[in-house]
């Protein structure tokens, strides 16, 4: 079974900074913290609760809106009944643990509702969906160490079913493995099931079964694939 | 897609509830009005303004070497099912799997003992427990409409001719973590999860484990599995409009519900029973009568909880909820929501506390979540 579909932007976010597929900036693992670009840099109207957002939430949500930026998406996402699906392997471990260390003391009384609230993986994307007015699917796939593209595969079966108008699809790690030197940040990608007028077309990509396919019959291994220079 | 779309069949289901030990029990005590809520004795909440939740007694007595709850509840669920065809898909859509190992963390150790409970380890060890190819898989979370969405997809993969065999299934426990968070959150009853009722004030949590088959025509028949419940249509939409509080008027679970509707190709009149999300705050009962009221208008028919009766089980509660509604379907039944007394106005006449007869022929079955997710499912029964 297979079905085709076209990326119209991206955009990430790393510890080298931040940068849209248009840039054609490269993308970049650095080892550290993801650098967060200020609000200003990225939003035109910064999502309401950005304040109270998580790092997990915030990167994601930068990512997400660089990549609409870059598709021409940025305010007319909406129309278009799009979705996001997100992987991730630890998710929102950060939150969930700075939210199990407030219900230590004092057996649960101080339990922080907001910090729970972020202990949700699929919380970032609700945050994407009122900011951008993503009415499609929203959910999180688990990561399998092909950064992303379990949630591109997913993203891809919901266009070829007609469920959605335009997915963004993409990877947040914001928390490294115990004891490793793991890569982080957030990528997004916007995919739609053909060109859309006026709108760019960085890849056309095709889907064989659990396998994505770029232009010239290549197998995609992994999302940031996407944003290195063709080959 | 190309070609013309297979039909879905809701193959086979199995179930572990506070209400019973399998699917079948767990309708039995549905059908009599009995509810598994009480005071929670896992952990403490002498500190908190809650205490009830509807708890199995010994889930320790299921774990296996190797296992935590979660998982020793969802592999004893998966286990009932009477056939597992070779090269089944397998979705887990279990909500929050390192709840558990982090109610037990303490300080520093939390992260390490956290991190090999993650959902692609739940679905991988599991895989291993049914025979099934741990590679032949993926995790699905979307809130409290996890496995809703997770039949949503295999529906589509069955339904494009992409598997033969999906099997989505998810097991949630009442943890700690997640009382105290909806604790904080003021979503708990302070005594009884009372769905659609005047004097309801919030959620019950429930411990649950679902397992539920999807199968093709064919698949279903070479391995002798019921062929009667289709599942006709599915449909995912946001409501962008918040991320934990639903959207007033349904409007996205209202966008689901037509979705289900439209790739069924049949109109609102046909749908018959609904089983609700029903949690019993006051924000998604009315928001789901909202939804109701546009998508049907003013008819009424029958509307049903299950989760005064077993709890909320979070990310298993959309499979428990397909499964047992297909039980409702074959039996022409809607089941009784516990805790109903006094239905609010626009539930009157749609939700009972005793059982409703229907013509058993189309269903629809709906979840919503944090973060502004809705889905829901239209299960039709053959002749």
């Amino acid at each position: 079974m297979s079905g085709g579909a076209v990326v119209s932007g991206g955009g990430f976010v790393t510890a080298g900074g931040h940068g849209r597929l248009g840039e054609g900036r490269p993308l970049l693992f650095p080892p550290g913290a993801p650098l967060l670009p200020r609000k200003g840099e990225i939003f035109a109207v910064p999502p309401a609760r950005y304040g109270r957002f998580d790092d997990y939430t915030r990167l994601g949500c930068a990512a997400v809106a660089l990549a609409l930026r870059d598709a021409g998406l940025e305010g007319g996402a909406a129309a278009m009944n799009a979705g996001v699906v997100c992987a991730s392997g630890r998710e929102c471990l950060a939150t969930d643990l700075a939210f199990q260390a407030s219900t230590l003391a004092e057996d649960g009384r101080l339990a922080s509702p907001n910090l729970f609230t972020y202990t949700l993986p699929t919380i970032v994307l609700g945050e994407c969906a009122v900011a951008f007015g993503l009415t499609g699917p929203t959910f999180c796939t688990g990561e399998d160490g092909r950064m992303g593209m379990t949630a591109l595969l997913a993203a891809l079966r919901l266009l070829e079913g007609g469920e959605a108008g335009a997915m963004l699809a993409g990877w947040i790690e914001s928390v490294p493995a115990a004891g490793a030197d793991s890569p982080l940040g957030a990528l997004f990608v916007v995919v739609e099931p053909a060109p859309r007028p006026g709108a760019r077309v960085f890849w056309k990509l095709r889907r064989q079964g659990d396998a994505v396919l770029l232009e010239n019959g290549a197998r995609l291994r992994s999302l940031p694939r996407l944003f290195a220079a063709r080959e | 897609m190309t070609g013309k779309a297979r039909a879905v069949i809701l193959a086979d289901a199995a179930a572990m509830t506070a209400l019973g030990a399998s699917l079948d029990e767990t309708w039995e005590g549905l059908l009599a009005g009995r509810s598994a809520v009480s005071s929670v004795t896992r952990f403490s909440t002498e500190h908190v303004a809650h205490h009830v939740a509807a708890c199995i007694a010994d889930l320790d007595g299921l774990r296996r070497a190797g296992e935590n709850r979660t998982l020793a509840l969802a592999r004893a669920a998966a286990l009932q099912l009477r056939a597992l065809p070779a090269g089944t898909f397998l979705i887990w859509t279990g909500l929050k799997g390192n709840a558990e190992p982090l109610d037990e963390a303490q300080g520093g150790a939390a992260q390490a003992l956290a991190e090999p409970w993650r959902a692609r380890h739940y679905r991988e060890r599991l895989a291993a427990a049914l025979g099934l190819d741990p590679e032949n898989g993926m995790e699905v979370s979307a809130a409290c409409a996890s496995s809703t969405v997770g039949l949503a997809l295999g529906a589509g993969m069955i339904r494009s001719g992409e598997r033969d065999s999906v099997l989505v299934c998810a097991a949630d426990i009442v943890s700690r973590f997640a009382f105290l968070g909806f604790s904080a959150l003021q979503a708990l009853s302070s005594s009884a999860c009372r769905p659609f009722d005047v004097a309801r004030d919030g959620l019950c949590l429930g411990d649950g484990a679902a397992a539920v088959l999807l199968a093709s025509e064919e698949t279903a028949k070479r391995h002798g599995l019921e062929r009667d419940i289709r599942l006709a249509g599915f449909g995912v939409a946001n409501d962008a409009t918040h991320i934990t509080g639903p959207a007033a008027d349904g409007r996205g679970l209202a966008r689901a519900m037509r979705a289900a509707l439209l790739r069924a190709g049949v109109l609102p009149d046909v749908v018959e029973a609904f089983c609700a999300h029903g949690t019993g705050t006051p924000y998604n009962d009315s928001m789901e009568l909202s939804a109701l009221e546009d998508v049907f208008g003013a008819r009424r028919f029958p509307v049903f909880s299950i989760k005064g009766a077993l709890g909320h089980a979070l990310g298993a509660t959309g499979a428990l909820e397909a499964a047992l509604s297909a039980w409702a379907l074959r039996r022409g039944l809607a089941p009784p929501t516990a805790g109903l007394l006094t239905p609010e106005t626009r539930a009157a006449g749609r939700a009972a506390a005793a059982p409703q007869r229907f013509a058993g022929r189309n269903l629809l079955t709906v979840n919503s979540g944090f973060g502004g997710v809705n889905a829901a499912l239209l299960l039709e029964r053959c002749a």
